[in-house]
């Protein structure tokens, strides 16, 4: 029961870093990117080859790469593949279409990559996809499975963490505040002199970033990867899981994450087995993200922990730059008299 | 008027044209603005004004003619670039950023220089601090100035319309401009600001901008403006203090004549 | 030669299916001013909604008949209990766009419990082949060409020739001018969701005839198809859409010709990414962007 959990909790960890990833893009940013699994999907291949041996001395099964390579490199060149990817992709649809055509463009980014991964074989072994990923360190570290599930429970939760303090240090920065000035009116930062374009795709790429990191991490959770494994559907349950813990916030991106795609899964696995065809319960579980998305957007639209926080009955944006009452206080001391 | 042929202008407007379908909305408009000046721009409806404003700041592409700005040419340049060679302008609405704070709207609409890039979100933050420190110091004394400071901290949003008015002019303020267009800046106002939105105007010109004011209402530009550009069906039709005008009898058929 | 002759004839086949969805698609878009996402899940219940009644009855037209309900009924639905409480706050197209994706997970998946994953088969006999021209036809191939482009002329009678169709062009020209002049846009809206409804029920019906087996992904897979047509026409256009449908259609099939099959779909998203990128109406420029 315990090693279940601890398992879990190590998907959680991945599924919440995906989460921070739309949120970057969709939630910072405001583009509603719907082909965002393309990204973790490519960080998982992109992880699979780098550290897989090569393939020809393995049976009939084919990919790119076979490098060989540490836990640390193939993270590496995931991210640096999705960052890649993102400037591509991001360049192009960025460059003219807005939120309804840009999305209907991911999805088809996304659908084509889906395709191309599927049928052509010597790019990730086509519709087999790739498999017998070794486990992080699992050589250098002497751990009986036990020992070694709670480790890796410990990568994925420390990956979290830090993907969160850097997804909130960007939405906290200058960068952060210019990216939300675009998304709340793009004309109006056009008049003030940034250019929505560059920004867009500054944001577009992290999340891209985010999104293959994640992707490498679930791909040492299952060990192997193939079009089974994702499904473009997948990034609607990621906005599912956003919506409800609360869009443009990263805290609620891992509440909404772990709610939505862990904890109430998990808990309708406890439910007496409902009749009918094996699909029936991942079935039921999708239909309720679906009214979830629903109930959230008339509800309570800005999810559970809003963007915009009350505080003594005033409204205020979450952790903003207030570096005056951090000593810089009296820089510059107003005369409030001052003749306008 | 003598002496404002010895300094340059601060914005020259030299044969523009701009059509919209065949309709020709401005038809080769010429005209000088006055460095310092607060000028009024103004004209019966669909006499070109907002189009003229529009390809100023460089919303529109200018079709043929030229727009300098201090010497440099605007035109063919996108609205962000020509904000950041100085010009700045505002809308008939007022577009605040609505979940930004009324402070993170005005920091946010201070230039940019290199504290936007991505890269010092996560090093050297300690400069960066200083450096948003200084603005947000300013930031501050503007909205005092502004009788902004019960709302600093409440998303832009929640503001009254003259409220956003008044923020827009700390936005405006925090550039430090050379050349601001505002675009029937009283619209949307409870006419009680009026007053207070002027000294806001004047303001921005105290502290070195050059001010083209679009509006209806002429007893506010007659109040407020050193001279008065008047347009009708995409031309200039006379330029001048508000008492030249009056005798201008092309003007007074056009447009001073219905009021 | 032959080959592109047999690519022609399934080309038509294909268009005729996804001309009658895109027609749906473009009318629903024209009063709403959002895209359905749930659009292709409408086909999906459409085609199972015909397949049920098949196994029932054996009779193609009450196959025909259930589709078409069963798209009216969902297009009731749809927009009697998720769009219009949000309509009534005036709620943003895109937030719109974004309910129509819990929607497309809510009906797609609904008919992956009831039906299960497995492919189902509509046993329907597509009749003898039949040399047309230099093309091979079946008698259910030519029965869906000819229905395609019947009920095409029958929709642009209904468009041009009808109360309801002035109205609804009016209400897709502009709500409130519509409004204005005396038409009751709400019912215009709520009467263009049981056509379109209709419509789509019906093309899932002959997109499951066309293709014989059903999955309850098979309306979202072809969705992207009908976007790339939609826009290609201009979407909200359903003049624009017919012919966008023959171009995708024609282009999809007689590209098979050519390449594998599987990337079939990737030449339908090739014409709608190159459509969205040089297409200027296809894109919709913001509304404050045109307001400033």
């Amino acid at each position: 029961m315990l090693q279940y959990l601890v398992s879990v909790c190590s998907l959680g960890a991945i599924t919440a870093i995906l989460v921070l990833g739309v949120n970057v893009r969709w939630g910072l940013a405001g583009e509603l990117d719907l082909g965002f699994y393309l990204f973790p999907a490519v960080g998982a291949y992109i992880f699979g080859v780098v550290t897989l041996p090569k393939a020809s001395t393995q049976v009939d099964v084919t990919y790119i790469l076979g490098w060989h390579q540490s836990f640390f490199a193939g993270l590496l060149a995931a991210a640096v593949v999705g960052g890649l990817l993102s400037v591509v992709i991001g360049a192009v649809a960025l460059r003219r279409l807005r939120a309804n055509y840009f999305a209907i463009v991911t999805v088809a980014c996304t659908i084509i990559g889906y395709t191309f991964i599927s049928q052509y074989r010597p790019l990730f072994n086509g519709y087999n996809g790739i498999y017998g990923i070794a486990p992080p360190f699992g050589d250098s570290i002497k751990l009986g499975p036990e020992g070694y599930a709670n480790f890796f429970l410990g990568i994925c939760l420390f990956a979290m963490v830090a993907v969160f303090f850097v997804v909130e240090l960007i939405r906290r920065s200058p960068f952060g505040r210019a990216a939300k000035a675009v998304r709340e009116d793009e004309v109006a930062a056009l008049a003030f002199g940034r250019n929505p374009y560059i920004l867009r795709l500054k944001a577009y790429v992290i999340g891209g970033v985010v999104g293959a990191i994640g992707g490498a991490l679930l791909v040492n959770y299952v060990l192997a990867f193939s079009p089974n494994a994702w499904s473009p559907l997948e990034t609607f349950l990621l906005y599912g899981a956003l919506l409800v813990g609360g869009t443009a916030n990263n805290l609620g991106a891992i509440v909404g994450g772990w709610l939505v795609l862990i904890i109430f899964p998990q808990l309708s696995l406890l439910l007496p087995p409902i009749g009918g065809n094996p699909d029936a319960l991942p079935a039921i579980q999708n239909m309720v993200i679906g009214l979830l998305i629903i109930l959230t957007l008339y509800f309570r639209a800005a999810g559970l922990i809003p963007e915009l926080q009350t505080m003594q009955g005033q409204f205020r944006t979450k952790g903003q730059w207030n570096w005056s009452r951090k000593g810089h206080g009296q820089v510059g001391v107003v005369d409030a008299s001052a003749s306008v | 008027m003598t002496n404002a042929t010895a300094e340059a202008p601060a914005l020259v407007v030299n044969d523009v044209w701009r059509s919209f379908g065949g309709v020709k909305a401005v038809n080769g408009c010429s005209f000088e603005v006055k460095k310092n000046s607060i000028t009024g721009l103004v004209g019966p409806n669909g006499a070109g004004k907002s189009t003229m404003i529009n390809l100023i700041s460089g919303l529109l592409p200018v079709e043929k003619g030229e727009i300098v700005l201090d010497g440099e040419h605007l035109e063919g340049h996108t609205m962000d670039a020509i904000s950041r060679k100085g010009l700045i302008r505002t809308f008939q609405v007022a577009r605040e950023w609505p979940k930004l704070t009324v402070l993170e709207n005005v920091l946010a609409a201070a230039p940019a220089g290199n504290r936007e890039a991505v890269w010092r979100s996560m090093f050297g933050r300690r400069a960066l601090a200083r450096q948003e420190a200084v603005l947000e110091a300013r930031a501050r004394a503007l909205l005092v100035r502004l009788n902004l400071t019960a709302v600093i901290d409440i998303p832009a949003g929640r503001l009254s319309g003259g409220q956003k008015r008044l923020l827009e002019f700390a936005r405006v303020a925090m550039v430090a401009p050379k050349m601001v267009l505002l675009d029937e800046p009283l619209a949307g106002v409870n006419p009680v600001l009026g007053d207070e939105l002027a000294r806001a105007i004047h303001g921005l010109r105290d502290d070195g901008a050059t001010v083209i004011l679009v509006e209806h209402n002429l007893g506010f530009i007659e109040r407020n403006c050193d001279t008065v550009i008047v347009m009708a069906t995409g031309q200039v039709i006379g330029q001048g203090s508000m008492q030249d005008l009056r005798t201008n009898k092309a003007v007074v058929e056009a447009y001073l004549g219905q009021a | 030669m032959h080959a592109l002759w047999l690519g022609l004839g399934f080309g038509l086949v294909t268009a005729s299916v996804l001309a009658i969805s895109t027609v749906a698609l473009s009318l629903q878009f024209s009063v709403t001013n959002f895209p359905n996402f749930a659009h292709g899940e409408m086909m999906t219940i459409g085609a199972y909604a015909s397949y049920s009644t098949y196994q029932a009855t054996h009779n193609v037209f009450f196959a025909l008949g259930g589709a078409v309900l069963a798209g009216v009924i969902t297009g009731f639905l749809i927009n009697r209990l998720v769009i219009s409480p949000f309509r009534r706050r005036n709620t943003a197209g895109l937030t719109l766009f974004v309910l129509t994706i819990g929607l497309a997970l809510i009906l797609q998946n609904g008919v992956l419990w009831i039906y299960s994953g497995n492919a189902q088969r509509l046993a329907i006999d597509p009749g003898q082949p039949h040399h047309v021209g230099g093309l091979l036809l079946t008698t259910q191939e030519m029965a869906i060409i000819v229905g395609a482009v019947l009920l095409l002329f029958g929709i642009h009678l209904l468009l041009r020739h009808t109360s309801f169709g002035r109205a609804q062009r009016a209400v897709a020209e502009s709500p409130t001018l519509a409004e204005a002049s005396g038409v009751n846009s709400g019912r215009i809206i709520d009467q263009t969701w049981l056509l379109t409804g209709g419509l789509t029920g019906l093309a899932g019906f002959v997109l499951a005839l066309t293709t014989g087996s059903l999955t309850p992904g098979m309306g979202f897979s072809f969705l992207l198809v009908v976007f790339a047509a939609a826009i290609l026409g201009g979407i909200g256009q359903p003049y624009g859409s017919m012919a966008g449908a023959l171009v995708v259609g024609l282009a999809m099939e007689m590209g098979a010709v050519y390449i594998p099959s599987d990337y079939k779909l990737v030449v339908a998203f090739m014409i709608l990414i190159v459509a969205l990128l040089f297409r200027p109406q296809g894109l919709v420029p913001s509304k404050r962007l045109a307001a400033a």
